[in-house]
């Protein structure tokens, strides 16, 4: 016979297993598990205007980071020297890492310092994919997708820069995808002939609180197809921008800057605009208010006018009165 | 020789209503100045095209770079901000990059914050040809700010208040109001600030 403790002990058991059993279920923002580091990874680039497929456009790929199975990022020796946030996990982060990256990486690429993962030129359908017969296969990691600019259909193509992780998240299923499909995004337009275009580097701080470590001047280097063209100082007198104009239109024109210190840099591009935002600190907020402890006195002096005015009028109706009041 | 009787008040009297009367000439003159002095200075300011003159494709920096410094036209050594006109009140004003006691006698200047960043706030003097008649601009009137670069910038009246002279955090502040441009002067007795907040239009 059961006696009452031992049935409260049996009930106490039930929830706590049944309690475990719940916990131990994946909830649907919980991980997908380990990446299998043996499963190969591919990428394919879907390259597709509104006249059709974009074909015989090049691409290179770049590793900028290896990852572990658990999804831990690790800059490769390549990209140790860029002087730039490559942590950001969100797709803001990205576009703005694959944004800064892409001048820099065209440069280097010029002068032989760094290699391409992988490089390849899109199919009749429009389609490019990595490795490609032949190529090596491609490590897991994070990759910056970098397009070459081209023309068809009397338009030019001008891929935006991207950066894609292998294997990537699916966050939907929650599990890794090892082979990856990626639409590039293009900037495009009529291909004029002769085609001149403008571009603009502007310097922006991001540095409250600590403006005196700005140094006095900046180094910006505008490249054409990652080939220095010309290499400006930004400063105070020029209010931190310039300018380039009638330049060669089918040309792809990126910034870089080079700079030493505390800043971190990130360079987008919005319009023919480049911005260069360096950033330094917390950024924390300094302590508001003005100094002062009352506003300030913005009126015309009227009041003693009356006051002095009656006063007087005061007075010497008091005066004569005295007078008048004489034996 | 002595004085009669009451000669005392009547002359201390008299240099009252004396010193009342230069007084009220001097705030006359001031005035008047301060209205020659706008005049002078809009005469001078030369004022460019703002948008018109982006390139195709081209974002104006300000919008790329709020925290941008404001940039300025120097006239007389002095730097200017741009202009702000309220058409109700018939005003066209030059506002002044930094607010000094001595730049409030010669136009409206910044107290604080970019228009770039709206939370732009411009003092001036109650002078009637400066922010004297602020005080009778309505709610749902234009006010409207042009930069240097000619970047044009319309705003709502949306709340006029009154502040104590040592209201600087509620001057500033959002928290009660959202707004996109203050203007501030003197109440007639200079007692108090009447206050005009603003949002984009």
């Amino acid at each position: 016979m059961i006696n009452s403790k031992s049935r409260m002990n049996m009930i106490i058991m039930i929830l706590i297993m049944i309690l475990s059993v719940i916990m131990v279920q994946p909830g649907t923002a919980e991980a997908a598990g380990y990446i299998d580091t043996d499963t190969p990874v591919s990428l394919t680039l879907s390259c597709q205007a509104d006249m059709g497929p974009i074909t015989g456009q090049s691409y290179d790929l770049y590793l900028v980071a290896t990852t572990d199975k658990y999804g831990e990022l690790t800059v490769t020796d390549e990209f140790k020297s860029f002087n730039i946030d490559i942590f950001g996990e969100n797709d803001e982060a990205w576009r703005t890492l694959a944004s800064t990256l892409e001048g820099y990486v065209l440069l280097e690429t010029e002068k032989g310092n760094i290699k391409p993962a992988g490089s390849g030129s899109t199919d009749s359908s429009g389609r490019l994919t990595f490795p490609a017969a032949g190529q090596e296969t491609l490590s897991q990691g994070l990759y910056l997708v970098v397009g070459h600019y081209h023309e068809q259909y009397g338009y030019y193509y001008d891929t935006t820069p991207f950066m894609v992780k292998l294997p990537t998240l699916d966050s939907e299923k929650n599990v890794w995808e090892y082979i990856v499909t990626s639409n590039t995004k293009q900037e495009t337009g009529i291909a004029a002939s002769p085609n001149y275009v403008s571009r603009k580097a502007i310097k922006v701080w991001n540095d409250k609180g600590y403006e005196k470590s700005r140094p006095k001047e900046v180094t910006v280097k505008l490249l054409c197809d990652g080939i220095v063209y010309d290499t400006v100082k930004l400063n105070a007198a020029n209010n931190w921008n310039h300018t380039w104009e009638k330049l060669d239109g089918d040309c792809k024109w990126n910034v870089i800057e080079e700079f030493d210190g505390d800043y971190k840099v990130e360079i987008t591009k919005e319009g023919i605009s480049f911005v260069i935002k360096n950033t330094c600190g917390d950024n924390g907020n300094l302590p508001g208010g003005k100094g002062n402890s009352k506003l300030p006195q913005t009126g015309v002096l009227w009041w003693p006018v009356p006051v002095m005015s009656a006063a007087g009028l005061t007075l010497i109706g008091i005066g004569l009165l005295r007078r008048k009041s004489r034996p | 020789m002595k004085l009669k009787k009451g000669s005392i008040f009547i002359i201390i009297g008299l240099l009252l209503l004396v010193a009342a009367l230069l007084l009220t000439c001097f705030n006359l003159y001031d005035q008047f100045r301060g209205e020659r002095s706008v005049d002078n200075i809009m005469d001078k300011m030369i004022l460019k095209n703002g948008e018109h003159s982006l390139q195709e494709g081209e974002i104006p920096d300000y919008i790329l770079n709020p925290d941008m410094e404001m940039p300025v036209e120097t006239i007389d050594g002095r730097d200017f901000i741009g202009t702000l006109e309220i058409p109700s009140l018939n005003l066209n004003l030059p506002i002044i990059s930094q607010w000094s006691y001595g730049n409030l006698r010669v136009a409206p200047c910044r107290y604080d914050g970019s228009a770039y960043k709206n939370d732009m706030i411009l003092a001036a003097h109650n002078y009637p040809s400066h922010f004297g008649n602020l005080k009778y601009l309505k709610e749902g009137e234009h006010v409207i700010f042009t930069d240097a670069d000619g970047n044009k910038f319309t705003y709502t009246a949306v709340v006029r208040e009154t502040l104590m002279p040592t209201a600087v955090n509620e001057m500033l502040s959002k928290e009660e109001d959202d707004w996109d441009l203050t203007l501030f002067t003197c109440t007639v007795g200079g007692r108090s600030r009447v206050v005009v907040r603003c949002v984009l239009w």
